[in-house]
């Protein structure tokens, strides 16, 4: 629906930089006459025009800019030079280790952190006392600038993978927990189907598992795809503040080096895999929670 | 009175088959000067002021009353949602509590899981009470095609419309055989035509009930058309009014009642004395 809805929005504007002449032309009339399914699939092919477009016209400035010298290539980087880095690092002797380790660090940070941060919020709900007593706490380290502690990480755990998964379950451990103690209370606050699981008979333990739990899956979902996201943070900020070896090594090396072209390609795909990461997260979510789409786009999905 | 006949248990089966038809007779509400308060921001209040009151085995009662007279109050009580003050109160000779299985339990918003299916909410009413699962399958996926809706076993709670979901939730308060109903306004969240549409149904898969119902709501007409007695509550604190015996012959029919003098004459008469509570509201 939001998709939608932004479709419709930016459809004039984009029409007019493809200089595509009907559309201006036809005016409001006859584009509301258009049978639904074909302006939708016309929107999704404006809205990846729109994306490609806005993309070139960043990346190509940036190219421009720094071909004729007006921006340093060497602070800035060149896309040109970027790409022909992004694709030499694939020959590289060490992207192998590296691409491992950090992506050792990230998952098993992300793992520990959500099976932990979830646990814990579970508990915290079904016993008032422990919420009462920990939450405030829980905010407080928070709140702690963790990068600021890498250091001393560094010291407790060596210069291994470990400081960076207690890293990222430093940082993420702390976003899981809370998100997730706000989706079960949430779920909590639902006073019908807490009166529904009383009369029903439920014990304390099924209507956890039966009411509050299945009711905060998408949000737990969401926070997932953030955790993810932290976790790669953490741990190349964490190889970065120092380790044997990692993307953020590498990153780091470049810096050192002025190798900014090396240094942007390394963060690219960074992003890639990222996303990757992402889309795998989002597809399980679309064929556990079927429920939870169809709630959101409503009987029109039908 | 309704003929309740020989076919005690056969009747039961069509209502609610798969259920084990039970052998102990089908028990009842005594109260007797049942008061309720509450603490709310403005201090103490008395919700309900002395509610004596006796419903025998089978009978259906409708309560009627102002918004906010404590007709839900008091049906929470009987359902051991709420703890009254003072008075005495039984349901088949013993003190309410909540999530029983001898009493189903409908409230207004259907209360469905929006992440299980029709027929895997309708089994949630039996989930507490251990029957396995391949039988809960079964007997929700039959109480589903009482309420008409087996073609929709799968579908979820935004795939249904508002009627449906009402449909299916009184589908789960049925499936696990209950001796007493409590219906809290079961249709209000319908437009009128479906209410209309869900009473005569309702009214039709009471029809072969054995069961004791008790029902509160805010439309007359309803409580004439599925009710044995109805109870007029005064504004809060609510004491009974008025009880009216409604004697219209069963089998009911809720499209061909409507036109009747006879429930034109009960409607005024529910009518008349309900208007002087709400009046001064």
């Amino acid at each position: 629906m939001a998709g939608q809805g932004a479709v419709e929005g930016v459809a004039p504007t984009v029409m007019g930089v493809d200089g595509t002449p009907p559309v201006a032309g036809r005016g409001q009339g006859s584009g509301a006459a258009q049978p639904a399914g074909r302006s939708k699939s016309g929107g999704v092919l404006v809205v990846w025009a729109t994306r490609i477009v806005f993309l070139v016209l960043v990346v190509g400035s940036w190219q421009v800019l720094t071909a004729n010298g007006t921006i340093n290539p060497a602070f800035s980087g060149e896309p040109s030079q970027i790409w022909s880095s992004f694709i030499q690092l694939f020959g590289t002797s060490t992207l192998a280790s590296d691409l491992q380790t950090t992506m050792y660090e990230t998952l098993a940070g992300f793992a520990i952190s959500v099976v932990l941060g979830i646990v814990v919020a579970y508990w915290m709900v079904r016993i008032p006392f422990l919420d009462r007593t920990f939450s405030p706490l829980a905010t407080a380290a928070n709140a702690v600038p963790r990068i600021a502690l890498m250091p001393v990480f560094i010291i407790w755990f060596g210069l291994g993978p470990d400081s960076k998964i207690f890293n990222v379950v430093s940082f993420v451990f702390f976003l899981v927990l809370i998100n997730s103690l706000g989706a079960f209370q949430q779920a909590q606050a639902d006073r019908d189907l807490l009166l529904l699981a009383r009369v029903l008979g439920f014990s304390e333990q099924q209507r956890m598992r039966k009411f509050i739990l299945p009711a905060a899956v998408p949000v737990l979902f969401g926070t997932m795809e953030l955790a993810l996201i932290y976790s790669f943070t953490g741990a190349i900020i964490g190889e970065m503040l120092g380790g044997y070896n990692g993307l953020g090594v590498t990153i780091e090396t470049d810096a050192n080096a002025l190798n900014t072209n090396g240094y942007f390609a390394v963060v690219l795909l960074v992003v890639i895999i990222t996303l990757l990461l992402v889309q795998i997260l989002r597809f399980i979510r679309r064929r556990l929670l079927r429920w939870s789409t169809l709630e959101t786009r409503g009987l029109q999905a039908m | 009175m309704k003929d309740r006949g020989d076919s005690r248990s056969e009747d039961r089966q069509v209502l609610l088959a798969g259920a084990s038809p039970r052998a102990q007779a089908p028990g009842t509400i005594e109260a007797k000067d049942v008061c309720l308060d509450l603490l709310t921001p403005e201090g103490m209040l008395r919700i309900l002021d002395g509610i004596t009151l006796s419903v025998r085995p089978g009978e259906y009662v409708g309560v009627v009353g102002p918004s906010g007279s404590g007709k839900t109050m008091f049906l929470n009580t009987i359902a051991g949602l709420e703890q009254r003050s003072s008075g005495l109160l039984t349901v088949f000779g013993e003190e309410p509590r909540p999530g029983t299985r001898t009493v189903g339990y409908a409230m207004a918003r259907d209360g469905l899981l929006p992440w299980r299916t029709a027929v895997e909410n309708i089994a949630l009413s039996l989930e507490a009470c251990g029957v396995p699962k391949a039988e809960r399958r079964e007997r929700a996926l039959d109480a589903l095609d009482r309420v008409g809706l087996r073609t929709f076993a799968d579908s979820y709670r935004s795939q249904l419309s508002q009627g449906m979901r009402q449909r299916v939730a009184l589908a789960r308060t049925l499936v696990a055989n209950p001796q007493l109903l409590l219906l809290d306004e079961p249709f209000a969240a319908l437009d009128a035509h479906t209410r209309i549409l869900m009473q005569e149904r309702l009214c039709q898969l009471l029809e072969p009930y054995e069961g004791t119902m008790f029902l509160v709501t805010h439309d007359i007409p309803e409580a004439i058309l599925l009710c044995d007695r109805v109870l007029v509550f005064s504004r809060r604190p609510a004491t009974i009014k008025k009880e009216f015996e409604i004697d219209l012959p069963r089998p009911r029919s809720a499209l061909h009642l409507r036109s009747t003098e006879q429930f034109q004459w009960w409607q005024a008469r529910i009518w008349e004395e309900l208007a002087e509570e709400v009046q001064d509201q």
